[in-house]
């Protein structure tokens, strides 16, 4: 079975800057969940796109077949760190389809998360 | 930039660096702090030289702005009684550096007999070393 798309977006990245609560469970972050069901590795390029500049990537990382992965934004550093509290978008591929989520977590004023499927362009 | 303290002061200035990241560098810099201990050695200028040593490493992407940081930063270092690593970004010359260091008169003795015409000397290395 074939499930999910190889190519996805999602606009409305901005990791929040500031947190409240005990560290590192409660710092403010954006995440994306990826979902591999297939019976190969997903082989994943992400590119941040910005509001004044051109976009950055790629950032890679592999989900194992039949895996999932949860990556911070936050922990994303190769080729660039993303810049907090400033809006971005993401595009992500893949050479298998998979199954992308957006997740972010606010606690500046109190713990909020909000979470979104991701956009399939494929 | 990496600075070296003695191990004592590493909690402390930990602390402090830890406050000012949040208080003015948290949105452009997501690069963690990394902190570690080294032992004592007898290397006339290891940065760990004479003393049991905490350092503290902070990082950037060189594709982004990095000099307000580490400036801003190294001051704390300093206060603490900080030696910056050798292969990384600081702003000293010998005349700041030759104060943290117990045997850079012996060093500097030795290394001017080895290399009387400043063949291994390049610019960079003068002002390190030399302060010229």
């Amino acid at each position: 079975m074939i499930a999910g798309s190889m190519t996805w977006a999602i606009p409305g990245g901005r990791v929040p800057e500031r947190s409240t609560g005990p560290e590192p469970e409660s710092t403010s972050y954006d995440m994306v969940c990826l979902l591999n069901i297939g019976d190969e590795d997903a082989n994943v390029s992400m590119w941040a796109y910005y509001e004044h500049r051109e976009p950055v990537g790629p950032y890679l990382l592999t989900v194992g077949a039949r895996r999932v992965r949860h990556v911070r934004i936050n922990d994303l550093i190769d080729p660039e760190a993303v810049p907090l509290e400033t809006e971005y978008g993401l595009v992500i591929r893949s050479d298998v389809p998979v199954v992308v989520q957006f997740w972010r977590q606010d606690t500046e004023r109190g713990k909020a998360v909000a979470t979104a499927a991701a956009i399939p362009l494929d | 930039m990496e600075y070296a303290m003695p191990i004592e002061a590493g909690p402390e200035c930990f602390l402090e660096v830890r406050k000012r990241v949040m208080e003015h560098h948290r949105r452009t810099v997501g690069w963690r702090v990394l902190y570690r201990y080294v032992a004592s050695d007898d290397a006339y200028l290891s940065t760990a030289h004479g003393r049991d040593t905490v350092t503290i490493s902070l990082h950037q992407n060189n594709t982004l702005p990095y000099d307000a940081y580490f400036n801003d930063m190294e001051e704390i270092f300093l206060r603490y009684g900080g030696r910056p690593h050798w292969g990384k970004k600081h702003s000293l010359s010998a005349e700041e550096l030759e104060p943290l260091y117990p045997k850079w008169a012996e060093f500097r003795r030795i290394r001017r007999k080895l290399d009387p015409e400043g063949v291994f000397l390049t610019d960079y290395m003068s002002r390190l070393l030399e302060g010229r």
